[in-house]
C-alpha cells in the first residue's frame, strides 16, 4: 500500500495534477463556448499583455464585466504557466518548514527567477 | 492569427504528438514543431507554442510520479537553478536567430537525441559510487519502491558539480527550441549522476515542467504565444500523453525504443534538409 498521508510529495503531486486538469478543461471550455456561440472551432486573438500577471489582470477583468470564450480560454493559459510556479513556492514552504536552509536558498532562487521573468518582467 | 490546419486536424496532430512524446519519454514537441512548420507555421511560433504545450504534458505526468515518491525533490531543485538561466538563454537567442538556423538547430538535436537514445541503451550501470564532498553535501540520496519487485532501493547521487553545468545546457537546447530536451537530462542524470533509471525519469519530467515556463517568459514577453493555436494543441497533447503513458506499460521497452529511433532520425533529418535548402 502506498503511503498517501499528506506529505510534501503528495501537496506538490495535488498541485501539479490540479492546475493541468483546471487549466485543460478552461481552454477546452473556452472553445467549446466559442463553437457554441459562433459555430466555428478555433479562436483567434491575442493575449492582451507581456507577462503573467498583466495577461490575469486584464483577463479577469474581461471576465468578470464581459465574459467571452477568448477570456475562459486565457484563464486556462494563465492556470498553466501558474501551475509549475506554485510547485515551486509549495517546495519553498516545505523546505522552510523542515528549517532546510540551503534548499531554501536553492528553491528561493529558482522562485524569484521565475517570479521576475514570468510575472513581473 | 489564422490557424495553419482546421482545428480538429490540430488536435488530432497534437494528440499524436502528445502520445509519441510520452511514449519516447522526450515530450511532443519534437513531433508538434516538425509538422506545424510544415503546415506553414513560422518556426519561432510553433517553438513558442509547443513550449506552454510542454508545461501541461510534464505538469500531468510529474504529479503521479512526485505522489508516488520516485521524483527526487532536492536533485530537481538543485538542477532547476541551472535548467531555468538556461532555458532563459536558449529562448532569448530563439528571438535573435533565424529562421534557417533554428530548423538545423532543432534537426542536430534530434540527431544527437538519436545517438543518445543508443548510447544509453549500451549503458550497463557500474557498481555503486561514493559521492564528492560536494554532493555529499547536497544531501542527493534518496531511496524508492520498486512496485515490480517490491523492493526498496536506496541511492546517492553523484558529481553533482558536472551535473548542475551540463544541466545548463539542456535547459538551453530546451528554451532554443521549445522541447522538453528530456533525452539529454535522462543522460545527465543517468551517466554523469548515476541515479537509478526510475529517479532519472521522473526527476527530469518535474525539471522539464519549470524549466519550459522560464522558456514560455521570454515568448510570452515577445507576444509569440498565439492562444488560438496553443489552444488545440494543449488539449491535443494533453489527452495524447495520458493515452501513450497508459500504452506505455503495456508495451517493451526495446519496441518503443527501436519506433522512437526511426521517428527522431527521419525528422532529425528532414529538419536538416529544410534548414539548409531555406
Amino acid at each position: 500500500m502506498r503511503d498517501r498521508r499528506l506529505n510534501p510529495e503528495t501537496v506538490i503531486g495535488y498541485v501539479l495534477l490540479t492546475g493541468t486538469v483546471a487549466a485543460t478543461v478552461l481552454v477546452a471550455g473556452g472553445v467549446a463556448w466559442g463553437w457554441a456561440t459562433t459555430g466555428r472551432l478555433g479562436l483567434e486573438y491575442r493575449l492582451q499583455g507581456q507577462n503573467l500577471l498583466q495577461i490575469a489582470r486584464q483577463d479577469l477583468a474581461d471576465l468578470i464585466h464581459t465574459p467571452t470564450p477568448q477570456s475562459l480560454t486565457t484563464l486556462g493559459f494563465v492556470v498553466l504557466l501558474a501551475t509549475p510556479l506554485t510547485r515551486v513556492a509549495a517546495s519553498l514552504v516545505y523546505f522552510a518548514a523542515v528549517g532546510n536552509r540551503k534548499y531554501v536558498g536553492f528553491t528561493g532562487f529558482v522562485f524569484t527567477v521565475l517570479l521576475y521573468s514570468v510575472v513581473i518582467r | 492569427m489564422t490557424l495553419p490546419a482546421p482545428f480538429p486536424v490540430l488536435v488530432v496532430i497534437s494528440v499524436l504528438a502528445g502520445f509519441v512524446g510520452a511514449m519516447s519519454g522526450m515530450g511532443g514537441g519534437v513531433v508538434l514543431i516538425p509538422v506545424l512548420t510544415l503546415l506553414g507555421t513560422n518556426i519561432k511560433t510553433a517553438i513558442a507554442v509547443s513550449m506552454v504545450s510542454v508545461i501541461a504534458t510534464s505538469s500531468a505526468s510529474a504529479s503521479a510520479y512526485v505522489r508516488d515518491r520516485i521524483t527526487n525533490l532536492k536533485v530537481g531543485m538543485f538542477l532547476e537553478m541551472f535548467t531555468i538561466v538556461g532555458a532563459l538563454v536558449g529562448a532569448t537567442i530563439t528571438l535573435a536567430a533565424g529562421q534557417r538556423l533554428l530548423f538545423i538547430a532543432f534537426g542536430v538535436v534530434l540527431l544527437a537525441s538519436w545517438v543518445a537514445l543508443l548510447v544509453q541503451h549500451r549503458y550497463q550501470p557500474t557498481a555503486a559510487e561514493d559521492p564528492d564532498r560536494f554532493t555529499a553535501w547536497l544531501e542527493l540520496d534518496g531511496s524508492y519502491v520498486d512496485e515490480a519487485g517490491g523492493t526498496t532501493i536506496a541511492y546517492r547521487a553523484v558529481r553533482a558539480w558536472a551535473g548542475g553545468p551540463l544541466m545548463f545546457g539542456a535547459g538551453l537546447v530546451a528554451g532554443l527550441l521549445g522541447i522538453g530536451a528530456g533525452a539529454l537530462k535522462v543522460l545527465i542524470h543517468d551517466l554523469v549522476m548515476r541515479l537509478p533509471a526510475k529517479v532519472s525519469t521522473t526527476t527530469s519530467n518535474l525539471i522539464i515542467g519549470v524549466t519550459a515556463l522560464a522558456g514560455s517568459s521570454v515568448f510570452l514577453h515577445d507576444g509569440l504565444v498565439d492562444p488560438g493555436l496553443a489552444a488545440p494543441v494543449v488539449v491535443g497533447v494533453v489527452i495524447g500523453a495520458s493515452i501513450g503513458t497508459r500504452v506505455l506499460v503495456r508495451v517493451t521497452n526495446k519496441s518503443v525504443r527501436r519506433f522512437f529511433q526511426v521517428v527522431l532520425f527521419s525528422l532529425g533529418v528532414e529538419m536538416i534538409v529544410r534548414g539548409v535548402a531555406g
